[in-house]
């Protein structure tokens, strides 16, 4: 892609990431659905102000993110490959995930402070036939981009992935914040939403002759990343 | 509300540890907390309440020292069996007979010695422990 095509590219983006900010800025509506969701069924007031600032540290970023992210892959060149546009949004979600769980590595503070006693692991986030198939699709893509010669999309793939392995560690060792079940529970969203967009990404590439296994797969993928990033309303239960 | 949970209130003038210490101590004792039950490891409790390690780690060391936990390389900490407990009293009246082995060495009398662990008690920033 020319600088000629990525400007208006970039900013079209941009302008399309800000008025998904304004329609998804959240607000107390929006924090308290989004507990309930993960079945935090009467969440308290600081509960729904604690959702809230995640939702916020993550959405402020989305605008920004993809206003840069093609610019960026203009400059590095790597617009030539379609990969970059293709995966704008995984990659603004991606990032945007991992900015909030960075600014959510503060140590705790407040005067009032819990904490839950059951130990977290990263299998208590993300199930493990999730990682196992986020392994496979991650091989997948390097394999069939490898043998097509597309370096592009195969540093992509891998980048991504990485990305998706921090954000799930950081969701793992980060402070807790604010209630135990809610803090498990946004933690818990946090390392499904990584995982399912780095098994789903591999395949989401588009494909100007598209054979009927890379559809399946495509589908495959698909329904995989609504299986991993669906609320599952028992993690509310799980804090004991 | 669930119960597998310890909070610390700055304000409350009880030093973190022993706040810790006592509800970990209550869960284990009402059963919250069964034998074999496993702790979070000392890292993950202590960035979760914003402590420094070396403080959750003296709760453990503490419920360590009273047999209410065990720790080990493979399962981390976990809570003993009740057999395998040493109550306080037991603890409390082992560590009286040396103290008292000790007073009459350097020959001085009960009312004394007593006074001394009064004395020591006062000097102490932190709450006493309760009977048991």
């Amino acid at each position: 892609m020319s600088w000629d095509t990525m400007v208006p590219v970039a900013l079209v983006l941009g302008l399309f990431g800000l008025v998904i900010l304004v329609l998804l800025w959240p607000g107390e509506r929006q924090g308290r659905r989004l507990l309930r969701r993960w079945g935090v069924d009467h969440p308290s007031d600081g509960d729904i102000t604690d959702a809230v600032r995640y939702l916020k540290r993550r959405r402020f970023w989305y605008p920004w993110l993809f206003f840069l992210l093609p610019a960026l892959g203009g400059i590095l060149g790597l617009s030539k490959d379609d990969s970059t546009t293709a995966w704008s949004v995984a990659w603004t979600v991606l990032i945007g995930g991992l900015l909030g769980e960075v600014l959510a590595l503060r140590p705790a503070r407040g005067e009032h402070r819990q904490a839950s006693l059951v130990r977290r692991r990263v299998v208590d986030l993300v199930p493990a036939w999730a990682l196992v198939l986020l392994g496979i699709a991650t091989a997948g893509g390097v394999l069939r981009y490898g043998i097509g010669h597309r370096w592009v999309a195969l540093g992509l793939t891998v980048a991504c992935a990485l990305v998706a392995v921090v954000i799930v560690a950081l969701a793992v060792e980060r402070p807790a914040a604010g209630d135990p079940t809610v803090d498990l529970v946004l933690r818990t969203r946090s390392a499904r939403v990584a995982t399912g967009l780095a098994i789903a990404v591999p395949s989401s590439l588009p494909e100007l002759q598209m054979s009927f296994p890379k559809a399946l797969v495509f589908v495959l993928s698909l329904v995989a990343l609504l299986a991993v990033v669906g609320p599952v309303r028992r993690t509310a239960a799980t804090v004991g | 509300m669930s119960t597998l949970r310890v909070a610390i209130d700055a304000d409350s003038g009880v030093a973190p540890w022993r706040q810790i210490y006592d509800q970990i101590e209550r869960l284990i004792a009402g059963g919250t907390l069964p034998p074999g039950a496993r702790l979070p490891p000392i890292r993950q409790l202590a960035r979760d309440l914003g402590l420094a390690s070396g403080t959750v780690a003296r709760v453990y060391h503490e419920l360590e020292a009273v047999k209410l936990v065990t720790t080990g390389r493979a399962r981390g900490t976990t809570v003993t069996e009740p057999a395998a407990r040493k109550s306080r009293t037991t603890l409390l009246r082992a560590e009286a007979a040396r103290f008292a082995a000790y007073a009459h060495d350097l020959g001085v009398d009960a009312d004394t010695a007593a006074g001394a662990v009064r004395t020591a008690y006062a000097e102490m920033a932190t709450p006493d422990l309760d009977g048991g």
